[in-house]
């Protein structure tokens, strides 16, 4: 327990009794994951972005519906969320059209049933792994505390066998300790900071999507 | 499921940059936070450490002094003095020998007179002083130092001071001049002493110093027999120079005039030649003024032959150059013509293409109208043939559910024979009546509320078995008069 004590950052991480241990590598486990998904969900939701951004400019300028069906539907996976809600919405359409004899109402609730249902399933796509950054912002923080406090906890009962104490004795230990809070930290707030963005962007296209469907419904029944 | 498969690309990428990060993190802590706890070394600055060197500036200063005594002898080596300076360490010897003598001599007579230690005084001080001429002497016999000047001035000195010394016959003054001649730098004061000293003194003074005459006019005429050789000798060699002189200038008159004579002789003859030159080359002039004229009139003919001939060449060069760049223009406009040509195929094409497009369209939504029409036609057909097989049923079933229900009604006594109800009645799959609404009332309401009793009592009213025609039976609309 020297002064002069080599404390440099590896050092401290190889001192630290193996519970602390456990809990670096979490950590960092933790927040390798949640700086993968940040930038997963940074790019998809992009992606998203700028492809409804398109489909919604070709679907104002184009007047007829069957041609964009068709590019839609041949483009497929590049149409984006959009364009796949509006497939499915015209396809439904065109198939309840087909049957004779069934009400205006009925084929246009069989239409907006199969939009929604498109819907949910691009709105889950989209905020899959915004849950487990979530998780990361709020907890990350607490597992840290719990490493430091077990560090500082064993820290402390080490100075107990000592006569004279000194801070030298404790200052390694907490040292130690300290650098869990400090990994914590590190993966929570830019996990926060990612959950905040990307939630806020993606109700937004959410709501973009919900007009849209509104307005496509009003375009379908007035086709005859 | 697509949305998935799109998004895999991203995968890799995004792990990358995130690795990329953890990486940026820890090289960060590990350089900018790498907390050594070895406490800073103090810097032992010692304060006096500059003053030592202060000190040892001085010192080359005090080194640098002796060195002008050096140059001295240097500056005087050239010089060859050698017999007088001896002279003078002769002299200085005698001095002290004479010094040294004459006290042992007195001292007898003066040693119990308060003198004595006087005189014992001027004893050390004249030793010292002695020392220091040996010093001075053995300085200068072995370097060699003293100019003749500062000897002559020493010399003329030392003849002035015995003079003076004859004239005035002060011993005081001499012992001073002795003192200065020893010395200059130091002027030691002479005490006074007895008069027996004095007396003593004056005598070896006075001996000394004729001596010293003696010996410098010596000197001086020793000198001034070397300076009169010397002069002798520089006034023969100046002589000897000066025969020389004029020898050599005679003879340099003499072949000024050779020369000169040559060269009259030498200029006649090249006038000559020059003029045999001149006319000669005035004829090879003329001849080649000739010759360059015809050549200049061949030359010029030449060039303006070849000036043609370049002149056609140029021509027929733009000509040929003209026909390139008609060719070339041709072929570009053949190109281009060939270019708007294809174009026009092309476009010819494609309008064909998008007309052919669209026919096809045209007859694919013709053939579906046309399909569509016919399924029409056939479902109507069928619908048809179901509805009036459905018809009947639903006839027959609607008499049987009028029949049921009009069996359940109560006739009352005094109710008018031509009093009609009608009544909506809503049905629930099964039978059950939801609600019978009474449309258009009989004027008679005991009539009314006993149908409308009846059709809740005729419950479950007879359907037909097929489920499919319970629409039909949805909502009826029954009429309901005692006269039945």
């Amino acid at each position: 327990m020297d002064v002069t004590q080599n404390l440099s950052f590896i050092h401290l991480i190889q001192n630290a009794s193996v519970l602390v241990q456990l809990v670096m590598g979490l950590l960092l486990l933790v927040s390798l994951m949640s700086w993968w998904f940040i930038f997963l969900k940074m790019f998809t939701v992009r992606q998203a972005v700028k492809q409804s951004e398109e489909f919604e400019e070709s679907f104002w300028n184009n007047d007829d519906l069957n041609r964009l069906y068709q590019n839609t539907s041949v483009m497929r996976g590049d149409s984006g969320s959009m364009g796949r809600i509006f497939a499915a919405g015209f396809t439904e359409f065109l198939k309840l059209k087909k049957k004779h004899g069934m009400d205006n109402n009925a084929v246009m609730d069989g239409t907006r049933r199969a939009m929604r249902a498109t819907y949910q399933r691009e709105m889950d796509i989209l905020e899959s792994h915004l849950a487990f950054l979530a998780t990361v912002g709020s907890v990350s923080p607490y597992v840290g505390l719990f490493g430091t406090v077990w560090g500082i906890m064993n820290a402390f009962r080490g100075l107990a066998n000592v006569g004279q104490a000194t801070l030298a004795h404790v200052a390694p230990g907490i040292a130690e300790a300290l650098i869990a809070t400090a990994m914590g930290l590190f993966a929570a707030i830019p996990a926060v900071v990612a959950y905040n963005r990307y939630s806020h962007d993606i109700t937004r296209l959410a709501s973009r999507f919900e007009i849209f469907m509104e307005e496509f419904s009003n375009v379908l029944q007035r086709q005859p | 499921m697509s949305a998935i498969v799109y998004a895999k690309p991203y995968k890799l990428r995004a792990g990358a940059l995130a690795l990329a990060v953890h990486c940026a993190f820890f090289v960060l802590l590990y350089f900018g936070a790498s907390w050594k706890a070895q406490p800073p070394q103090g810097m032992v600055v010692d304060i006096w450490d500059s003053l030592p060197g202060i000190e040892a500036a001085p010192t080359p200063v005090n080194v640098e002094p002796p060195k002008p005594p050096i140059e001295r002898p240097k500056l005087s080596k050239p010089v060859p003095p050698v017999a007088l300076p001896k002279a003078d360490i002769v002299l200085s010897q005698k001095k002290r020998h004479q010094e040294k003598s004459k006290p042992i001599k007195i001292e007898p007579k003066r040693q119990i007179e308060k003198t004595n230690v006087q005189a014992e005084q001027k004893r050390q001080e004249k030793l010292k002083v002695q020392a220091e001429q040996k010093v001075l002497a053995e300085q200068r016999a072995q370097a060699e130092q003293k100019m003749i000047e500062e000897q002559k001035v020493r010399a003329e000195h030392e003849r002035a001071r015995a003079e003076q010394a004859d004239i005035v016959a002060k011993i005081r003054r001499n012992l001073k001049a002795e003192l200065e001649k020893a010395e200059p730098s130091k002027v030691i004061e002479p005490v006074k002493s007895a008069a027996s000293l004095k007396a003593d003194f004056e005598l070896a003074e006075k001996k000394r110093l004729q001596e010293k005459f003696q010996e410098a006019l010596k000197s001086e005429a020793k000198r001034q027999i070397e300076k009169a050789d010397a002069q002798s000798k520089l006034k023969a060699q100046a002589e000897h120079k000066i025969e020389a002189e004029q020898k050599v200038e005679a003879e340099q008159k003499a072949q000024a005039e050779q020369k000169t004579q040559a060269e009259q002789k030498a200029l006649a003859k090249q006038k000559i030649q020059a003029e045999r030159r001149a006319e000669a080359e005035r004829r090879a002039e003329a001849e080649r003024k000739a010759e360059a004229e015809r050549k200049a009139e061949m030359e010029q003919k030449a060039e303006m032959e070849q000036k043609a001939e370049a002149e056609r060449k140029i021509q027929a060069k733009q000509k040929a150059l003209a026909e390139k760049k008609e060719q070339a223009e041709e072929k570009e406009r053949a190109r281009q013509r060939a270019h708007a040509e294809q174009k026009l195929l092309e476009e010819q094409k494609e309008q064909a293409e998008q007309k052919a497009q669209a026919e096809q369209r045209a007859k694919v939504e013709q053939e579906r109208a046309r399909a569509e029409q016919k399924a029409q036609a056939e479902q109507e057909r069928a619908r048809a043939a179901q509805a009036a097989a459905i018809g009947k049923e639903v006839a027959e079933y609607k008499a049987k559910i009028i029949a049921k229900i009009r069996r359940n009604i109560v006739m009352l006594p005094d109710i008018p024979y031509n009093a009609r109800a009608e009544f909506d009645v809503t049905l629930l799959p099964g039978g059950m009546v939801l609600n019978a609404i009474l449309v258009k009332p009989s004027g008679n309401a005991a009539y009314d509320s006993a149908v409308e009793r009846a059709i809740k009592k005729a419950e479950p009213l007879p359907l037909p078995p097929d489920a499919a025609l319970f629409n039909n039976f949805r909502e009826l609309h029954l009429k309901f008069s005692p006269k039945e």
